[in-house]
């Protein structure tokens, strides 16, 4: 079984995971709509991408919907993303942020934009893929962990924070 | 206080140190007991748990000349919370993952 490595660095969550697949196919299911539909997203949640255009400044607009009933708090819940590339080195690497967005492509201005770079590296095992998501500031990363969170999770990080500053 | 917040992500975004809040949880522990449990070295495990005291998630008492660790009772839901983002990362991992594997057995047309 593979597992995920991942730290912190300033507002940056690094993951690494190593996969046994070539690099080629590994970068082929971030960059191919068809293939992007059958894994991304959360479990329990489908993806459809409504564009794609894979170029730097180029956008990728999708649809996530929780189709899961067990999870009842999203079953049914929509989440629209807007990504748009920034930098794509074939099979190598692409940089793009990742906007949380409405179904005609605004970006919602509440919710932090992430600059995401992902690589993929060649090693005798397979495929390393380092994914860097780097959040604006820090209020945002909190933001988006919250929004990840369970039920009824309400600003804890900032209870957390006085806590551990008393 | 942002220099805080960041020391808290740090401490917690590491595999062995949630390892450690998840076994304080239940109960305290010293470095010995930690270390056998963990199957990691002691120098180790004590480095891990000074991380842990020094971003503020768990208490030390000395006793005798052993010190006790436990989890501050506050830290359990912030602690789930960052959990289930982690997982949920990972989740898509893993999606990613079969997919792969699927990809691969199509393409050797068994």
């Amino acid at each position: 079984m593979s597992t995920v490595k991942s730290h912190v660095e300033g507002t940056t969550l690094i993951m690494e995971r190593l996969f046994k697949a070539p690099r080629q196919l590994v970068f082929e299911a971030f960059s191919t709509p068809a293939h992007l539909e059958k894994w991304w997203g959360p479990a329990g949640w489908e993806t459809k991408v409504y564009s794609f255009d894979f170029k730097p400044g180029g956008i990728w607009h999708y649809c996530m919907t929780c189709v899961d009933k067990e999870q009842s708090d999203f079953y049914g819940m929509e989440s629209w993303g807007k990504s748009t590339f920034i930098e794509i080195d074939p099979s190598s690497r692409i940089v793009y942020t990742d906007a949380f967005s409405d179904a005609d492509g605004h970006v919602n201005p509440d919710l932090p934009v992430m600059t995401i770079t992902n690589e993929f590296l060649d090693t005798p095992e397979g495929t390393l893929f380092i994914s860097r998501s780097e959040f604006p500031n820090e209020e945002a990363l909190h933001q988006v962990v919250e929004m990840g969170a369970v039920e009824g999770f309400t600003s804890q990080l900032d209870r957390l924070e006085a806590i551990v500053s008393q | 206080m942002e220099e805080k917040l960041a020391s808290l992500f740090q401490a917690l975004a590491d595999p062995n140190r949630l390892r450690m809040m998840e076994l304080l949880r239940k109960q305290e522990w010293t470095v010995g007991m930690m270390a056998t449990q963990l199957e990691i070295s002691q120098p180790q495990t004590s480095k891990h748990l000074r991380i842990l005291h020094d971003a503020g998630l768990v208490t030390v008492t000395i006793d005798a000349n052993r010190r006790r660790y436990a989890l501050k009772s506050q830290v359990v839901e912030p602690l789930d919370a960052w959990r289930t983002y982690l997982a949920r990362e990972t989740a898509r991992l893993d999606r990613l993952e079969n997919f792969l594997a699927e990809s691969q057995r199509e393409e050797n047309g068994s």
